[in-house]
């Protein structure tokens, strides 16, 4: 949905093209170049240097169709698209979002130049908005790329859950939107925003708890195994190198953890404030015990789950918050998806992007083990709070 | 009618009805076999049906185009047959750069020169609906395998068919007398950026233009000389991007300057239902773009669909004009 695409209203001549072919190296090997000559009925040399192909390949005439395949096959492979969401609580209909998507068009379109397309669907309101961007520090070809983003406000019992690709602007849209619904009722209780974020947890089990109740949270499915795991610490976390003395807070929680490291260890931990770890059965794997015991916690996973049913699929998904430290920034992914093939076995090709993209069973389920996943999280932290507050008061 | 006959007679309709119409020149004998001077290839002789010659746009070089006929049916037009023909050919034309059999039917002594291939897959029963592209893609690279700086290209059924329909209507258009002759007309190249044109004047259709999304014209009759373009446009013009891409086209090569009055014929070959609506919304929205300081010179781009016709070459129709 993110995908670039080129403004249709500047015409790439043969050193655009030169350029954009030259740069694409990893993307366009002798073999793509030949290829995409090839398929418009011109048979190039594999052995000719990838110069002399770039050269044979800019001077062709390129019309809109041809650009266009060009500019798909330097493109990376289709990323997975990361989204975020966030819940509206309130009483609004789908008429009132409808509505409010159509005020901010009206105040947005020209000033911020964004082409809108909004559709009221069954249970949905779907926001899609067209820009222009520009990065000038690509070749200029590619400078000027047309985007779109989706935002999708679906109705439930509780109000709006809304999901939209991990970028500023479609954030901007719908806080604009959220706004907007507020605007149009003052006297009433305006929407309540509900993000996925745990900005007040500072505890790293309990960071981590998050991610473990989710992997293991999601309805109808099992967890199979966690492929990638990067972790986190916080800034005040303490330094154990001891060359550096610290502050005076962490060096005393480290000695509460009471626990012996070494030299080399403790200046390994002290200076690693991130850290990824990739491979298989990762959550048994001593590295990541490691990192647990020295105060990190993990801040995005990649995993893989199976559905319950016999004829259910097989899915990789992600989730993160891009602002470990903080807590915020929650973003997630449906990576890949096997199916079944109808004698009940997984297929080995995964389903194509698109119809990935398309589904939106496996992103909601995602959401509500996301959402529920917190509510945990922060409701057991508020009992140990409680707990922690009255043993202060009986010991004081 | 046996088949060098068929290939005699498709060499010289292909050359009268579509070839010759884009500037090309036949030269030597048609229907020819030569001698394979390259062991590896372990043959005795390579085929030339008919060479045709133009001499490029950016450089000083002729181009000699070694054709290879084939006429096929629907049902023969498969993976198979056209891997080999792709195949045979890439040697022909590895043999015919370098070797002296075909230089002395075909070479020329008096410029520098080269040979592409062409393999023109003509379906003469006018009933193959595959994605000749898709066929193309499937087969399997090692048949296209080629020397460093050998090209060929290959035309298959819609290919050729919009050629048959560019070159009817350029025929047509002279009959009406809104285009005058072949020498009065060039085939119209811009300068580009890392390149400039050589060929001024009269010129023929390069294998990359006939290839490419546009076949662009400039007439010069000989006495009126109002600047005009004629564009062949061979997508089907279902979406309005592709054509506000064709009209920065225009600005971008100068075509619509702002110091002439030029006028550009843009002729769809092919035309989705929309392509009309979309062409308005097209010059409507790029002029809205450019605040409409463009608006008049845009008014002289005209949209215009082509008539379409199909021709057979048939064996049975080729033996009744023989006959």
């Amino acid at each position: 949905m993110a995908k670039r695409t080129h403004y249709a209203l500047y015409f790439a001549d043969d050193k655009d093209l030169h350029d954009l072919l030259s740069t694409a190296k990893q993307r366009l090997t002798v073999a793509k170049l030949v290829e995409l000559a090839r398929r418009r009925g011109i048979c190039l040399s594999s052995e000719d240097s990838r110069e002399s192909l770039v050269e044979q390949i800019a001077r062709l005439p390129h019309g809109w169709r041809e650009l266009v395949a060009l500019l798909e096959a330097t493109d990376t492979a289709e990323r997975t698209e990361k989204l975020t969401s966030c819940k509206l609580d309130g009483s609004f209909s789908l008429k009132d979002v409808f509505d409010a998507a159509e005020m901010i068009r009206d105040e947005r379109a020209d000033q911020r130049n964004e082409v809108y397309d909004i559709q009221q669907l069954d249970k949905v309101v779907r926001v899609r908005v067209k820009y222009s961007d520009l990065d000038t520090s690509k070749t200029r070809l590619v400078q000027r790329s047309q985007r779109e983003f989706v935002v999708e406000l679906e109705k439930f019992d509780e109000g709006f859950r809304v999901r939209h690709q991990a970028q500023e602007r479609a954030a901007e849209v719908v806080e604009a939107i959220a706004d907007a619904l507020r605007s149009t009722n003052p006297e009433g209780p305006g929407p309540r925003r509900v993000n996925v974020e745990l900005a007040g947890i500072r505890k790293p089990n309990q960071r981590t708890e998050f991610f473990l109740k989710l992997i293991k949270g999601l309805d109808g499915f099992t967890l199979e195994d966690v492929k990638a795991v990067r972790g986190s610490r916080f800034a005040a976390s303490p330094p154990m190198d001891e060359n550096d003395s610290g502050d005076a807070d962490g060096d005393e929680n480290a000695l509460d953890n009471g626990e012996e490291i070494d030299a080399e260890e403790a200046s390994f931990v002290a200076e690693v404030k991130r850290i990824a770890l990739q491979g298989e059965g990762l959550l048994q794997s001593p590295q990541y015990q490691h990192l647990i015991d020295h105060e990190f916690f993990v801040s995005s996973i990649i995993w893989t789950s199976t559905e319950n049913r016999q004829d259910g699929v097989k899915a990789e998904f992600e989730a993160a918050f891009n602002n470990p430290e903080e807590g915020t920034g929650f973003t997630y992914a449906v990576r890949k998806v096997w199916e079944r093939a109808t004698n009940g076995e997984l297929k080995k090709s995964k389903t194509p992007p698109a119809k990935v993209r398309e589904d939106k069973r496996l992103v909601r389920i995602l959401e509500e083990a996301a959402h529920s996943a917190m509510t945990e999280v922060i409701n057991s932290n508020a009992v140990l709070l409680a707990s922690e507050g009255a043993d202060e008061e009986g010991t004081g | 009618m046996a088949e060098t006959e068929i290939i005699s007679h498709m060499a010289s309709k292909v050359s009268d009805d579509i070839f010759s119409v884009f500037g090309w020149r036949a030269t030597g004998p048609i229907n020819q076999n030569w001698e394979c001077s390259l062991e590896a290839h372990k043959k005795k002789t390579h085929p030339s049906d008919v060479v045709f010659w133009y001499d490029d746009p950016y450089s000083t070089t002729r181009v000699f185009v070694n054709t290879d006929l084939k006429s096929y049916g629907a049902t023969s037009i498969s993976k198979a047959s056209v891997a080999g023909a792709v195949s045979s050919l890439g040697q022909t034309i590895e043999c015919a750069n370098v070797g002296p059999g075909w230089r002395a039917l075909y070479g020329s002594d008096e410029t520098n020169w080269r040979c592409d291939g062409l393999l023109f897959i003509y379906n003469h029963d006018a009933a193959y609906d595959g994605e000749f592209a898709k066929l193309l893609a499937e087969i399997d690279v090692a048949n296209f395998r080629l020397p460093p700086r050998r090209r060929m290209v290959i035309m298959g059924p819609p290919e050729v068919q919009f050629l048959n329909n560019v070159a009817n209507d350029i025929v047509r258009l002279r009959g009406q007398s809104q285009l005058p002759d072949l020498v009065h007309c060039e085939y119209w190249y811009p300068d580009l950026v890392n390149v400039k044109r050589r060929v001024e004047g009269a010129s023929a259709a390069s294998l990359e233009m006939l290839t490419g999304p546009w076949i662009v014209m400039r007439p010069r009759p000989e006495k009126h000389n109002k600047l005009e373009f004629l564009i062949w446009y061979r997508g089907d013009g279902s979406t309005i991007d592709e054509f506000k891409y064709l009209l920065d086209s225009l600005f971008r090569y100068q075509m619509l300057n702002v110091d002439t009055d030029a006028s550009v014929r843009i002729r769809v070959v092919n035309p989705h239902t929309a392509a009309v609506s979309n062409f308005a919304r097209a010059k409507e929205q790029y002029s809205q773009a450019l605040f409409g300081l463009a608006e008049k010179r845009l008014a002289n781009v005209r949209y215009e669909s082509v008539s379409q016709v199909i021709t057979r070459f048939s064996e049975q129709e080729l033996g009744m004009e023989r006959g």
